[in-house]
């Protein structure tokens, strides 16, 4: 087993591994704290993760920590969220590296380095969220983001229809 | 061919935002969104960069003939390579041939190439370049491949460890040479003090034995030929374990670096060498000199594959030598015909050197059915076999050399050379 990855591969695997527990471990300091048996249960998903990087099974892993601090935090905003945010964006980006290749595949340490500047920046979109909902906490409703949602929906639609027509489209 | 695909990533970010943001907007729950933001983007991102044309992969390797120990570079040319930016590749695991890294597998942006490095460590026929390739577009968001490539067969030649012998052939008679003649020339080594005769050179005029003696004396040299080189090769089977260069040797690869380092050492002073190997496809070079030449020896003996040949006796093959030709049998002498080829040589008056190719820790591979207390007492019998045959060989005026380097034959042929200058009593 020791000799199933590469030195670079472990580490990666230790952060595919730990990233779903240390998001859902986050809510912590300001209260929100899972119990154990979820604990476990996120555990066990993230350590298939680990082993499976390509597989479904991380997808899981994730939605699970989702669902509990949807239930667990209900309408609050805790500040710990971001930091949850990047435990979960570790993860998945340590799995895209991960899946890149067979287990004896070593990480390339350009790609490790591309991921890790790409991952700055896409977890910078996380406090700007929390600040664009924090601020604008109380005055939107349930009803509003129905409405915004849908129209992001149709519009991300209409975009994708455009740049990728299908190749039925291309035939005509 | 095969067409790009989601990857596991994209579809990962998509599925983790699209729960994030239904949770969202159903329950009302900000900090789904914030937990999935950076997903939704990244995912994004993947699904813009989605690339529109499929990928052309032209893999390939520097040289299609290498010694064994060397290595070359597998390359791989994509096109358009703009719209990849990761590519992943996994050599197969070939035997006999190293890979750097050793998994075989590695892993780069396409604007920064890592070379994989292909080693063939044994002699033959090897197949390299075979691999799977994978393409991953901008953002992880697609991945074309795995796609598999065949590679190529390249000959791997035997390495060669030349030398320069100072010992003569012993029988040369060709018409010009290194070897030292039986006859008496043109050359430099000195033969004798004898009286004028005419057609003498005058600069090979003795004045101070001329003067003494009162009538012209000359000083002949004996002339300088060249020689005919038979290498016999016995690849009917192959005995020992080969790790490659680096490692163990088996009987065929003692045989093959020998017949290299020989065949390179008579080609290099202007001999003709000939080649028969003695195996299934009963490889076959003629008489010819010059690296052109060697170079064909050695393709022909990376072809070689242990077996007996389906058309021919071993003890009837008809080599084609010529009179003054000196045959070298390289053989672990573990077949009788190899042994009654070499005697049937040295009875038509051709200087015969047989070099024993058994490794000493040799040991025949045996079946998981057989007894190995049995196995290893027939393999001692047949060693006890062997000796006989050895002994009757050098009996016979056949010297048997075990290969220790490239000085092997130097002092055999030397001692033959001496042998073939001594007068012979003859029987009429």
């Amino acid at each position: 087993m020791r000799r199933r990855f590469p030195g670079g591969g472990w580490a990666l695997r230790l952060v595919i591994f730990l990233g779903p527990i240390v998001a859902l471990l986050a809510g912590s300091p300001q209260g929100y704290t899972p119990h154990v048996w979820i604990v476990l249960v996120v555990a066990i998903f993230s350590f298939a993760f680990a082993v499976m990087p390509e597989h479904y099974v991380g997808s899981g892993a994730l939605a699970i920590v989702l669902g509990w601090w949807v239930v667990e935090v209900g309408d609050g905003l805790p500040l710990t969220s971001i930091a949850a945010a990047a435990a979960l964006l570790a993860a998945h980006l340590a799995g895209t590296l991960a899946s890149y290749g067979p287990p004896r595949l070593a990480p390339d340490a350009g790609a490790l380095l591309l991921w890790a500047r790409r991952g700055v920046l896409l977890w910078a979109v996380a406090p700007v969220t929390w600040i664009v909902v924090d601020a604008e906490a109380g005055r939107a409703t349930s009803a509003s983001y129905w409405v915004l949602g849908l129209a992001i929906g149709l519009a991300m639609a209409v975009l994708a229809t455009v740049l990728y027509p299908s190749s039925g489209d291309r035939r005509m | 061919m095969t067409e790009w695909r989601a990857s596991g990533a994209l579809a990962r970010a998509l599925l983790v935002s699209g729960v994030g943001l239904a949770l969202a907007l159903a329950l009302g729950r900000p900090v789904a969104v914030v937990l999935v933001a950076p997903l939704v983007v990244l995912g994004a991102a993947g699904l813009l960069n989605k690339p529109r044309e499929r990928p052309l992969v032209l893999p390939g390797t520097t040289y299609p003939v290498l010694h064994e120990g060397q290595g070359t570079t597998s390359r791989l040319e994509i096109q358009p390579a703009d719209e990849t930016e990761f590519v992943t590749r996994v050599a197969a695991q070939a035997e006999h041939v190293a890979l750097r890294p050793v998994t075989g597998a590695i892993g780069h942006l396409v604007d920064r190439p890592r070379p994989l490095y292909i080693s063939p460590r044994r002699w033959g026929q090897r197949r390299i370049g075979e691999e799977k390739v994978a393409l991953f577009s901008r953002w992880a968001g697609y991945r074309w491949g795995p796609v598999a490539f065949v590679g190529r067969e390249v000959s791997v030649l035997p390495t060669t460890a030349a030398y320069d012998a100072t010992a003569a052939a012993p029988q040369p008679i060709g018409l010009i040479g290194a070897h030292r003649s039986g006859r008496e020339g043109d050359g430099t080594e000195f033969s004798s003090v004898r009286a004028y005769h005419s057609g003498d050179r005058m600069r090979r005029i003795n004045w101070r034995i001329s003067l003494r003696t009162g009538s012209l004396h000359v000083v002949s040299t004996r002339s300088e030929e060249d020689t005919a080189l038979l290498l016999i090769v016995d690849a009917l089977a192959d005995y020992g374990v080969s790790k490659g260069i680096d490692g163990d040797e088996s009987s065929l690869d003692v045989a093959m670096r020998a017949t290299t380092a020989i065949a390179e050492q008579y080609i290099r002073q202007g001999d003709r060498v000939s080649l028969r190997v003695v195996s299934t496809g009963g490889e076959h070079v003629g008489y010819g000199s010059g690296t052109r030449h060697l170079r064909r020896i050695l393709g022909q003996m990376a072809h070689t594959r242990p077996g007996f040949p389906h058309d021919v006796e071993v003890e009837h093959i008809d080599f084609r030598t010529v009179a003054g030709t000196m045959v070298v049998v390289l053989s672990p002498m573990l077949s009788d015909g190899m042994a009654t080829l070499a005697v049937r040589l040295l009875r038509r008056g051709l200087p015969v050197i047989v070099v024993d190719t058994l490794p000493e820790d040799a040991a025949p591979s045996v079946s998981t059915e057989t007894d190995p207390e049995i196995a290893s007492f027939a393999w001692r019998m047949r060693l006890i076999e062997r000796r006989h045959v050895l002994e009757r060989l050098a009996a016979a005026g056949c010297p048997v050399v075990p290969w220790h380097g490239p000085r092997t034959l130097e002092e055999v042929v030397r001692r033959l050379a001496l042998r073939a200058q001594l007068p012979r009593a003859g029987a009429r």
